[in-house]
């Protein structure tokens, strides 16, 4: 066993192109025929790694690229002219970060690492080249796009109506169905980011994040130990949301087509 | 301020119209008097001077489509502001008689799509990126035609070519047929800058429980910050239900409400409906912006005037001097922005400067 796993360390290369990628399926080469990924392997720049608390961009840094999350996780936050920090998403691998400022001159916020993380840059000037000649990439990324815009104004709209129980539900909700688009358990997964940053994320306090997920234990519907969480009722959790699950939705489809 | 109804006349194209080079073709009288109940002609008016319009000219090609633009099209006026409207001919949208219709399906879709970008785009090397859009109308049900992917699409290149604008004044309108089943196509219009719906006879009903449903949607659409909201409602000769729908659409203060006969002119019943209906919404502290047109007392008039440029297959445009018309026919659509030309079909001189 030990042996094999160092093999598979040794044949493990962050230079690994897309069409060997185990996360091509989710990532940006769904968008094209395995004729064209040599044309996509060309303008991506695979396999930078960075340590926890690296920066991928800062805020107000002029646009260049966006980034495929390719393992490990990522926060996204701004900065107010006070210095405070809001968190403004979380980045699971198969998923893209940078698309809320395509259209700008700057990044809009800043994003960095929650642990070991290996990101692809997608500068978008080539990508849009190349997407010139292939159409089926173009629309992806406007698929991208507006998951990213929908989702955003999803979650503006939690926050401002809905109760802290509802909040978290939603998160929990969120992040079960992205593991599963990784084939993932739905159900037993590890919380990529510490209760601060989820209490930032939600507009809540870190106190009230750790009684809710308490509350929701005793209630039997997750079962909780540090990060670990295992979701014992995911129809229990959905029954929260009064709203309709459009926000969790929004997120499951973040980085597919 | 005259009537909408005798100041404007609008001439959908007519395929039998000769051109000769240099010679004017006269107007044929349109069947229908276009526009007196377009969402758009009422945010955003037309110039003064679009009262009568002076004898239509056919381009006879793309080149001479091209040099007149380059003689006559007074970009100045665009640079001040400008008004952007989107055509979407697909089936059971918003198009007129002659217009050829995009099908169905989702390639053919995407493909006028595509080459909506490419009109946009040659606009924005045009006209300059400097171009400021403090209007921009969607006719028709975007959120039923549209993708969300296209409809980002579209966004994300008029945004590259002009500067739109999102300030308070700004309106960025879209259409609405049908209720939507679920919030993500408001929040993405919302994310994408619009903030004023248009909500048409369509969605409306005489039955309650879809009334209720109305009154929803108008807190949908508030949820999301789309905050100017018009509503418009339909009278037919058996509309009997009107003031009962109005009360209760008016408990919610709409910003506007917009009555529309079923006829032209209109029967003496629906005259009379429309009477009653009028009585109620100034009751309701609406004011009367047009006859059938009322919105709330407190709003300021927003009817914005900018010269308009119309985007899509058979779309209309019109400068303080002009009427110009696009293509109705697809092929020809395609084969002009192909070739990086405008796709213009011809131009009707409007009598008298603003």
């Amino acid at each position: 066993m030990a042996s094999n796993q160092i093999t598979r360390t040794a044949n493990f290369s962050l230079q690994r192109g897309c069409h060997e990628c185990s996360l091509s399926k989710l990532c940006i080469p769904i968008a094209v025929e395995s004729d064209q990924i040599e044309q996509l392997e060309e303008i991506i720049k695979q396999g930078r790694m960075l340590s926890r608390g690296d920066y991928i961009f800062e805020q107000h840094s002029p646009f260049k690229s966006c980034f495929a999350l390719r393992s490990g996780a990522i926060k996204t936050f701004t900065l107010s002219e006070e210095g405070e920090e809001q968190v403004t998403g979380f980045y699971l691998p198969g998923e893209i970060i940078g698309l809320d400022s395509v259209s700008m001159d700057n990044y809009s916020c800043s994003a960095v690492a929650l642990e070991r993380t290996s990101v692809c840059e997608i500068p978008l000037d080539r990508f849009e080249d190349l997407s010139t000649r292939i159409p089926s990439l173009q629309h992806h990324f406007f698929g991208l796009l507006s998951s990213e815009i929908q989702q955003s104004r999803q979650l503006s709209m939690l926050l401002s109506k809905n109760t802290a129980e509802e909040r978290i539900a939603s998160l929990l909700l969120s992040l079960s169905n992205r593991f599963k688009r990784r084939r993932l358990s739905e159900t037993h997964f590890k919380l990529p980011m510490p209760r601060s940053d989820i209490g930032n994320y939600l507009g809540l306090a870190v106190e009230t994040v750790s009684r809710v997920l308490t509350r929701f234990q005793n209630q039997g519907l997750i079962k909780v130990q540090g990060r670990d969480i295992e979701i014992l009722d995911l129809a229990g959790l959905q029954v929260l949301l009064k709203h309709d699950t459009g926000c969790i939705e929004a997120h499951a489809k973040a980085g597919t087509s | 301020m005259r009537d909408l109804s005798t100041r404007f006349k609008f001439h959908p194209r007519n395929e039998g119209l000769a051109s000769s080079q240099g010679n004017l073709v006269p107007v044929a009288e349109s069947s229908t008097a276009k526009g007196l109940d377009e969402w758009f002609y009422l945010l955003n008016a037309p110039p003064e001077s679009f009262l009568e319009l002076g004898n239509t000219q056919v381009f006879e090609s793309e080149n001479h489509a091209q040099d007149w633009i380059a003689r006559h099209l007074p970009c100045e006026s665009f640079q001040q502001g400008m008004a952007l409207s989107f055509n979407l001919p697909f089936p059971g949208g918003h198009r007129h008689n002659n217009m050829s219709c995009v099908p169905a399906d989702s390639a053919s879709i995407q493909k006028y799509i595509d080459f909506l970008v490419k009109e946009i785009r040659l606009l924005g090397q045009y006209f300059g990126r400097e171009t400021s859009v403090p209007y921009l109308h969607w006719f028709g049900d975007v959120i039923k035609l549209l993708t969300p992917a296209e409809l980002t699409q579209l966004m994300f290149h008029i945004n590259r070519a002009f500067k739109v604008l999102n300030s308070k004044d700004a309106r960025l309108v879209f259409e609405l047929d049908e209720t939507p089943e679920n919030d993500e196509p408001i929040a993405l219009l919302s994310g994408l800058g619009f903030n004023t719906a248009c909500i048409n006879d369509t969605v409306c009903s005489s039955e309650t429980s879809k009334n209720k449903n109305i009154r929803k949607l108008l807190d949908r659409l508030r949820s999301f910050t789309i905050e100017s909201l018009f509503v418009r409602l339909k009278i037919g000769n058996d509309s009997h239900h009107i003031p009962k729908t109005l009360k209760q659409l008016l408990a919610d203060q709409p910003t506007g409400v917009l009555l529309t006969p079923a006829n032209q002119p209109p029967t003496a019943a629906q005259e009379l409906i429309l009477r009653q209906a009028r009585e109620q919404l100034s009751l309701a502290g609406y004011r009367s912006v047009h006859k059938n047109f009322y919105i709330l007392q407190e709003v300021s008039d927003h009817k914005v005037t900018h010269c308009l440029k119309g985007v899509g297959l058979g779309a209309v445009s019109y400068t303080k001097k002009y009427q110009i018309c696009n293509t109705p026919k697809l092929d020809d659509y395609y084969s002009h922005l192909d070739n990086q030309k405008l796709p213009l079909f011809s131009i009707t001189p409007l009598h008298s400067e603003i």
